[in-house]
């Protein structure tokens, strides 16, 4: 099957490269006819894997404008083409990509909104599964408070910006005509899918260093304490139905028991 | 849509083993409703679950549906309760020297057996090589070599799904050199060998006879019609960059041309009706024009079955 292997092989080569002629195997290999037939696979695939990164990541497309965005998007995907035929998994390291970019300096954000983004096309297509609700809490005997830890929901992602990315991302979403954003704060975004929509939450810096705490295991009352200790005003109670609100949790369990 | 359903099963005719191949395929064929049916896109999810439209059935491609979870695959679960699917592969890579992906395949069975849709089919094309998958259906050369390779890449499929898997024709902008067959031969083989079906697409052959220079209804005629268990319609976009020589191009974006049009009456004119399928990937119209497009086919199928009924008395 060499034959097959090295035209194919000769195929991506000039698929990357422009200004290749197409594989020798092609009839008529030289002739300009050719060459324009052989463009339509190469365009077939640029425009492909464009679009798709369009669609992955609307929010940096309008802030870069679209001759910009298909100028760099080619770049990336002559960089890092996709190694599998599932789109949705495609274009993850985009947001490293723009972060390294150098001519990204207009809009420093840019990375993080990229990072913003993929976390919502990955919570759209996270695993179903069912979120706790805040009674369970009222369940638990006060002496196994010490000991309750939870589970996040498999659509839940955190990120964390030195830009207040979750205000420009809104503004930008919802079309807001004249944005007021405090450029010179941080952000704690919270992404989630609660029931079947994806939502986007920015949360005060005390609340997110709970849902952390709370994500890496720590049960719910040293997780409290932790905060509290940097967070003197910290109102647990309030963080924590806001959480269960938004569908969060996915199970509680006893650290060492799994219920 | 309980009526509707026991419409379409009355309508329904399974490419049968014993007319495709002498191969027999344990588990099922391809069993579509022989009517028009549309692409299900993300767009019209709501409005099909609403309305309830009268649609003979419906077509994902695989890809698309292999998250882990959340709304596409919630979507199609509902969809899929009240209508028949058909799950169509892009990324297989049939053609591929490098073997199929395993871990693909797997993924794309288990998709096959939560929906247990009415067909399952791939392309005569390759799309990933030296593990870089490309986006686009790459052709290949057709041979002996090739076939060979093709068919264990299909009897593999097969095997995976459990099921006759139906091969789509590829449209075509080249000649290859090592090629020592036409495509219709080629396609033959294929068929006669594994036992899978076929995917007719009446606009890649069109496209393909502008480009290629040669008849479309020939190739027709040198088909195997018994073992099309599908028709694909799309529209296809013209090159311009050189104006003394028509190039077209696959594009998906658009209503079906007239020519392809009378493509496939004169398709379903020898071969007698089958599912066909509108399809539509770039620039999405509204439901009510993938619906006019659809109820065209249905159209041209009633007029087809009555001059073959004019024909017979």
């Amino acid at each position: 099957m060499s034959s097959l292997g090295d035209f194919q092989s000769a195929m991506r080569a000039s698929l990357h490269d422009s200004a290749a002629a197409c594989p020798g195997q092609v009839v008529e290999q030289g002739t300009d006819r050719q060459s324009r037939r052989f463009n339509i696979y190469r365009n077939n695939r640029m425009v492909s894997l464009i679009d798709n990164l369009t669609a992955a990541y609307p929010t940096v497309h309008q802030l870069v404008g679209d001759d910009f965005f298909r100028a760099v998007a080619r770049l990336y995907i002559q960089k890092t083409p996709p190694r599998s035929p599932v789109m949705a998994e495609y274009g993850g390291d985009f947001d490293r990509f723009l972060d390294a970019f150098p001519n990204t300096q207009g809009v420093p954000y840019l990375a993080d909104i990229a990072t913003l983004e993929w976390c919502r096309l990955c919570s759209y297509h996270a695993q179903d599964a069912a979120a706790v609700r805040a009674e369970v809490l009222s369940e638990i005997s006060p002496e196994s408070l010490e000991s309750t830890c939870f589970s996040m929901h498999p659509s839940l992602f955190l990120v964390s910006s030195q830009w207040p990315v979750g205000s420009i991302w809104s503004a930008i979403a919802n079309n807001a005509d004249q944005p007021v954003v405090d450029m010179n704060r941080a952000e704690e975004v919270m992404v989630v899918r609660a029931e079947h929509t994806v939502s986007v939450q920015i949360l005060p810096a005390d609340g997110a260093e709970l849902l952390k705490q709370l994500r890496d295991g720590k049960p719910l009352l040293a997780a409290v304490e932790i905060v509290t200790r940097r967070f003197p005003d910290f109102d647990p109670g309030t963080h924590l139905q806001g959480l269960f609100g938004l569908g969060i949790f996915n199970a509680i369990y006893q650290r060492g028991v799994s219920r | 849509m309980n009526n509707q359903r026991s419409i379409n099963a009355a309508l329904v005719s399974p490419v049968t083993d014993e007319r495709c191949g002498r191969r027999t395929i344990s588990g099922g064929s391809s069993c579509l409703p022989r009517r028009g049916g549309v692409c299900l896109k993300p767009q019209h999810y709501d409005e099909i679950l609403k309305q309830s439209p009268d649609v003979g059935w419906f077509e994902v491609h695989a890809e698309n549906y292999l998250g882990a979870g959340g709304p596409p695959l919630r979507y199609l679960e509902l969809i899929r309760r009240d209508y028949p699917l058909s799950v169509h592969g892009v990324g297989m890579s049939i053609g591929s020297a490098d073997g199929l992906d395993a871990r693909h395949l797997q993924r794309v069975a288990a998709l096959v057996d939560r929906f247990e849709p009415e067909s399952f089919s791939e392309h005569l094309a390759w799309s990933t090589h030296d593990s870089e998958f490309f986006s686009d259906l790459l052709p290949v050369p057709y041979n002996k070599a090739v076939e060979d390779l093709v068919c264990e890449h299909i009897d593999l499929v097969q095997t995976t799904l459990k099921r006759q898997m139906l091969l789509e024709n590829p449209s075509n902008y080249l000649s290859l050199e090592n090629s020592t067959m036409s495509e219709t031969a080629f396609l033959n083989n294929i068929v006669r060998r594994t036992g899978c079906g076929l995917l007719l697409d009446v606009n890649n052959v069109y496209v393909s006879a502008i480009n290629c220079d040669y008849s479309a209804e020939e190739y027709i005629n040198e088909l195997p019609l018994d073992c099309v268990g599908e028709i694909h319609l799309a529209g296809h976009a013209t090159d311009n960059s050189d104006p003394d020589e028509l190039l077209l191009i696959d594009a998906h974006d658009r209503e079906v041309a007239d020519q392809v049009w009378s493509l496939f009456e004169y398709t379903l004119s020898h071969s007698g009706p089958r599912p066909s399928l509108i399809e539509w990937d770039a620039s999405i119209p509204s439901l009510t024009t993938l619906l006019a497009e659809m109820h065209k086919a249905d159209s041209a199928a009633n007029i087809v079955a009555g001059d073959a009924n004019v024909i017979a008395r």
